[in-house]
């Protein structure tokens, strides 16, 4: 085969790189736009839960297996409702209060399940 | 009702709820509950409310009357969700005299009252005081 052809196939592969990062960066807007809708539309009921599971913990000493799978069950929504108009900052603080959360509250990880809670309270009490 | 006094009755059912002063128990089709003002309007009351779930809710004596904790829950969404998720909570307080209860706070109206509320209800779902009660007679006994 010739540096001609070669040339030929790279040109029409990053052609249809091209059109598939298009097609790629299109779903990213059209979820991103979806996500910011729904953002105004949930994100009163999903703050007032976190506020809610926040003050049953460490106010009033919850830390029930049903409180703790709720706090789970909102941090899951929090990740797959908002991915893609989350900071950084937001996803690793969603991340990383679900990972600690499969070892459930110990003294160990308060502090830092405690850290990513008030973060994402602050991120929800942000219009969007 | 202002918004402060309405905050204050909140935080002092949450403080009496976790002091045991208030034995919520599970309401039942007995219980008498009393309209609010404007439920007196069939109509507008049929459009603008979710269905009462009576095995959710809960009331709990305190002087001549009661305080409760209703749970509103739309019938599609019964079978996919358990309070407090998805659903409207209500504190109201009614007594035996009065023709109406007085709503004190709803978790649709105000987000800010809402968190207290789905507070509220995780500390009277947690366990049973009269289990407990139960309990401690057993171990005195």
């Amino acid at each position: 085969m010739s540096w001609s052809t070669f040339g030929r196939i790279a040109d029409i592969l990053s052609v249809i790189s091209f059109l598939l990062s298009l097609g790629i960066f299109r779903r990213i807007y059209i979820k991103a736009e979806t996500q910011k809708t729904t953002y105004a539309e949930e994100r009163d009921t999903l703050l007032a839960h976190l506020i809610a599971l926040q003050k049953n913990i460490w106010d009033d000493g919850l830390t029930s297996a049903k409180i703790q799978d709720t706090l789970q069950t909102k941090m899951f929504e929090y990740q797959m409702k908002y991915f893609f108009i989350s900071s950084p900052r937001c996803i690793f603080h969603a991340f990383r209060c679900t990972h600690l959360l499969k070892n459930g509250i110990e003294p160990s990880n308060t502090a830092k399940i405690r850290n990513d809670i008030n973060f994402l309270i602050a991120r929800l009490s942000k219009k969007e | 009702m202002d918004i402060v006094e309405k905050s204050n009755f909140i935080d002092k059912a949450v403080t009496k709820t976790k002091k045991n002063e208030l034995n919520w128990r599970t309401l039942t089709q007995n219980d008498v509950l009393k309209p609010l003002p404007d439920e007196e309007n069939p109509l507008i009351h049929r459009l603008s409310k979710d269905p009462l779930s009576i095995k959710d809710s809960y009331i709990a004596d305190f002087n001549t009357g009661s305080l409760l904790l209703l749970v509103f829950i739309s019938t599609t969404a019964r079978a996919l969700t358990s309070p407090p998720t998805g659903c409207t909570l209500s504190l109201r307080i009614q007594d035996e005299k009065s023709k109406y209860c007085i709503e004190i706070a709803n978790s649709s109206i105000n987000a800010f009252n809402a968190s207290d509320l789905i507070r509220l209800y995780n500390l009277i779902d947690k366990d049973s005081s009269s289990l407990n009660a139960l309990i401690d007679d057993f171990l005195n006994s």
